[in-house]
């Protein structure tokens, strides 16, 4: 395999960034590809010394410098050593090792994209990846997480297809799990995508439970483990808050995190002041009623389109739930209150 | 080709939420039935477990006389076409319709012989080495109905296939959804909220609220007789006018009274009470805006269902022409001819075609008139003379 020099260097640079180490790298016949110079020159015995030590498979020790050669396909290809003999540098060596593996592991895709979105890779690395598995990291991209019952094998193909080649990559995650990278230009509409891509995978694939939660917005390559994380959260609070809704978005939900590190006696005190009622929480209807409302701004046109009823029947609808609640959605404060409270109320599984 | 068959069907989410409720209905093989009802009335999710993609709480539901609640949705022999579809853009239109056959691991020939059998249905044979962006709306539309075509369903399973298409594209498909059905021959259920589709595309009608069927019947049969108040107002665009009025009985004849005005109830009307005991009662008086006239030939030959009416909002629609009413706090819509002199401002007389008046109790809100006199146990003349 070939080394790429310049790949190697910006791996140092990246692990000197974290670990303020004296690290040094060099190939297999001593020559220095990343460290301080100057410091080898006054030790030219020390290389000497490293090339006969270049088929071991161990930490090794070399004056007062703890060494690790790095193999690709059985050979030696390049080593790695840090200044210090104790056991703490034995620790570092191996774990830095470990970076410098995925090379010899020949990372798939898959696995580069997990690594991606789980933020386990310097950037060096998934530089390298994504110039290997064409993946553009000039543009930004989202994270959605799609899960589904049964048929996970047609429900990637479906969406693999939904979107044009090579701009979309998915990777399972799990049995009934997978993630869909895609580009910012999608974004422009989440949840008409979300929508589109729930109604092709259960009207095409006959799947049943197709659930997909999606970032707030979109990150370059580096960061897409924050969408990630979104998207895992959107998932976590969306299915908690309105489980048949199917689609989740973080923004809808960053409130409910703020919420959920709340403790639960607070939030029984909470309800029981703002008591808004069981009947309330268990009426579909007005509860997909207020969800609209909340999500189209208190805006009684836009709601009323949005549900497609008329605009007197959501009014009707909100002075049912004044009604039941003593709350009226139409006032921002007690809007906010009604919030508060069916959030609470679904988080902590506390009826009042 | 199937009926379906839903018996006490409930749907009730986890938490409690009931969309659902003792769901009956018998789908009849070749049927084209409507589910129709505003957001979160539960006709979505009924769909959802007629195709299997939602669990039934409880009940039973049966596909061409086979219980299928356990029955994984691709073994229902059902398709389904839903609001948010999409083509696939780098797939010709060919390669579209046989993408889920392809899935399901249908030989090869197969699958060639069902696209082009789907594409001369849907008179898409020219087109099928195009890509989506070469197609018009329609066109797409058609594509996406293919799919569901080369499977060769039992049963087509539609929700609110139509609403994401501008309102040109949407009539011109209506149209070609019943000859489809009508070449097809095969059950269509369709899901929808708008009350045109339903009126215009529906062997039946299945209006829904709040998760229970409020009245099952033809379009015809639903608009004339609606059950209840809900169904009248939901059935009808404009809706129905409704009146809180007084049934009373004045020597021998009853008026409907509201506002100091007093309409009189011909005997056709009164001789489909359910009840003669509404007489002397509060009633829910429902009249719909094209029984209201302001022709002079009209007010002449009903002088005693005539109330004067200030015009508020005129709305010219080419054929027809809303005048928006207020008889002393009752607001009113009629439809009337274009050509009539009413302008904003002005008090005209407006008179009521009584044999349309719909009558609801105030507290049940369900009709407390029958469909025909025949159906009527009640001898209103016995009721008035005692009165």
């Amino acid at each position: 395999m070939m080394v790429d020099y310049n790949l190697l260097r910006k791996i140092g640079e990246d692990i000197k960034k974290h670990l303020d180490v004296p690290l040094y790298i060099f190939d297999t016949e001593g020559n220095l590809i990343y460290g301080k110079e100057d410091f080898f020159e006054k030790k030219a015995g020390f290389l000497d010394l490293m090339v006969e030590y270049i088929e071991e498979r161990d930490v090794y020790y070399i004056g007062e410098f703890t060494c690790y050669n790095i193999f690709y396909d059985n050979n030696p290809v390049f080593v790695i050593a840090l200044k210090g003999k104790t056991e703490e540098e034995k620790k570092l060596i191996l774990a830095i090792s470990l970076i410098f593996r995925y090379f010899d592991e020949n990372l798939s895709k898959e696995d580069y994209l997990i690594n991606v979105l789980e933020n386990r890779l310097p950037s060096s690395l998934l530089s390298y990846y994504a110039h290997r598995y064409k993946i553009d990291n000039t543009v930004s991209y989202n994270v959605a997480i799609v899960e589904v019952e049964n048929e996970i094998e047609d429900a990637v193909k479906i969406v693999l297809n939904i979107f044009e080649r090579k701009a979309v990559h998915v990777i399972k995650i799990g049995k009934k799990r997978f993630a869909v990278i895609f580009p910012s230009r999608y974004c422009e509409n989440l949840v008409q995508l979300f929508k589109t891509m729930k109604d092709m995978i259960e009207s095409e694939g006959y799947v049943k439970n197709v659930k997909i939660a999606g970032s707030f917005s979109s990150f370059p390559l580096e960061k897409l483990h924050v969408a990630y994380k979104e998207a895992e959260k959107a998932l976590f609070f969306g299915e908690k808050l309105e489980g048949e809704r199917g689609i989740y978005l973080y923004q809808d939900y960053i409130y409910s995190e703020i919420l959920w590190g709340m403790d639960k006696e607070k939030a029984e005190e909470f309800l029981e002041r703002v008591n808004i009622g069981e009947d309330l929480l268990k009426d579909e209807e007005l509860m997909q009623t207020l969800n609209a409302f909340f999500r189209n701004n208190l805006n009684l046109s836009e709601t009323s389109r949005d549900l497609y009823i008329h605009r007197n029947t959501l009014v009707y609808r909100l002075d049912k739930i004044l009604k039941m609640s003593g709350l009226d959605a139409r006032k921002f404060d007690e809007a906010l209150l009604l919030k508060l409270a069916i959030t609470l109320a679904k988080l902590y599984d506390i009826s009042r | 080709m199937a009926e379906v068959v839903l018996k006490h069907v409930y749907k009730v989410y986890p938490g409690g939420v009931t969309a659902v409720k003792d769901f009956n209905l018998e789908i009849a093989d070749k049927e084209f039935i409507v589910l129709v009802g505003p957001s979160g009335c539960g006709k979505t999710t009924t769909l959802r477990m007629i195709a299997g993609l939602e669990e039934i709480t409880s009940g039973e539901l049966y596909i061409d006389g086979k219980l299928v609640n356990d029955v994984p949705p691709k073994d229902r022999d059902i398709a389904m076409v839903f609001q948010n579809y999409a083509l696939y853009p780098h797939m010709t239109v060919y390669d579209n319709m046989a993408f889920g056959l392809k899935l399901r691991k249908v030989p090869r020939a197969e699958i060639d012989r069902k696209v082009k059998e789907a594409a001369r249905i849907l008179g898409l044979e020219e087109l099928l080495n195009r890509k989506p962006k070469a197609l018009s709306g329609g066109q797409r539309q058609r594509v996406a109905l293919g799919r569901a075509i080369v499977r060769n369903p039992k049963v087509f399973l539609m929700d609110e296939p139509l609403s994401n298409l501008d309102a040109k594209l949407r009539v011109q498909m209506r149209t070609e959804l019943k000859k489809l059905h009508e070449r097809l021959q095969t059950t269509f259920i369709y899901v929808t909220h708008d009350q045109t589709e339903a009126m215009t595309m529906g062997t039946r009608i299945v209006v829904m609220k709040d998760g229970v069927i409020q009245q099952v019947d033809e379009p015809q049969v639903i608009y004339d007789y609606p059950n209840n108040l809900f169904v009248a107002g939901f059935i009808g665009s404009p809706q129905m006018n409704f009146i809180d009025a007084r049934l009373e009985n004045r020597d021998g004849k009853v008026y409907a009274t509201f506002k100091g005005y007093s309409i009189l109830v011909p005997e056709g009307i009164l001789k489909r009470l359910k009840d003669p005991n509404y007489i002397g009662k509060e009633i829910v008086l429902g009249i719909r805006p094209e029984d209201l006239h302001d022709e002079e030939v009209f007010l002449e030959a009903y002088p005693e269902a005539v109330v004067e009416a200030k015009v508020e909002v005129t709305e010219l629609m080419g054929a027809e022409t809303y005048l928006y009413l207020d008889v002393n706090g009752v607001s009113l819509t009629a439809r009337v001819d274009p050509r009539t002199r009413a302008k904003s401002g002005d008090v005209i007389k407006i008179g009521f075609d009584v044999n349309k008046l719909h009558m609801f109790d105030k507290e049940t809100e369900m009709t407390i008139l029958n469909r025909t006199v025949k159906e009527s146990p009640v001898i209103i003349a016995d009721k008035t003379a005692s009165s």
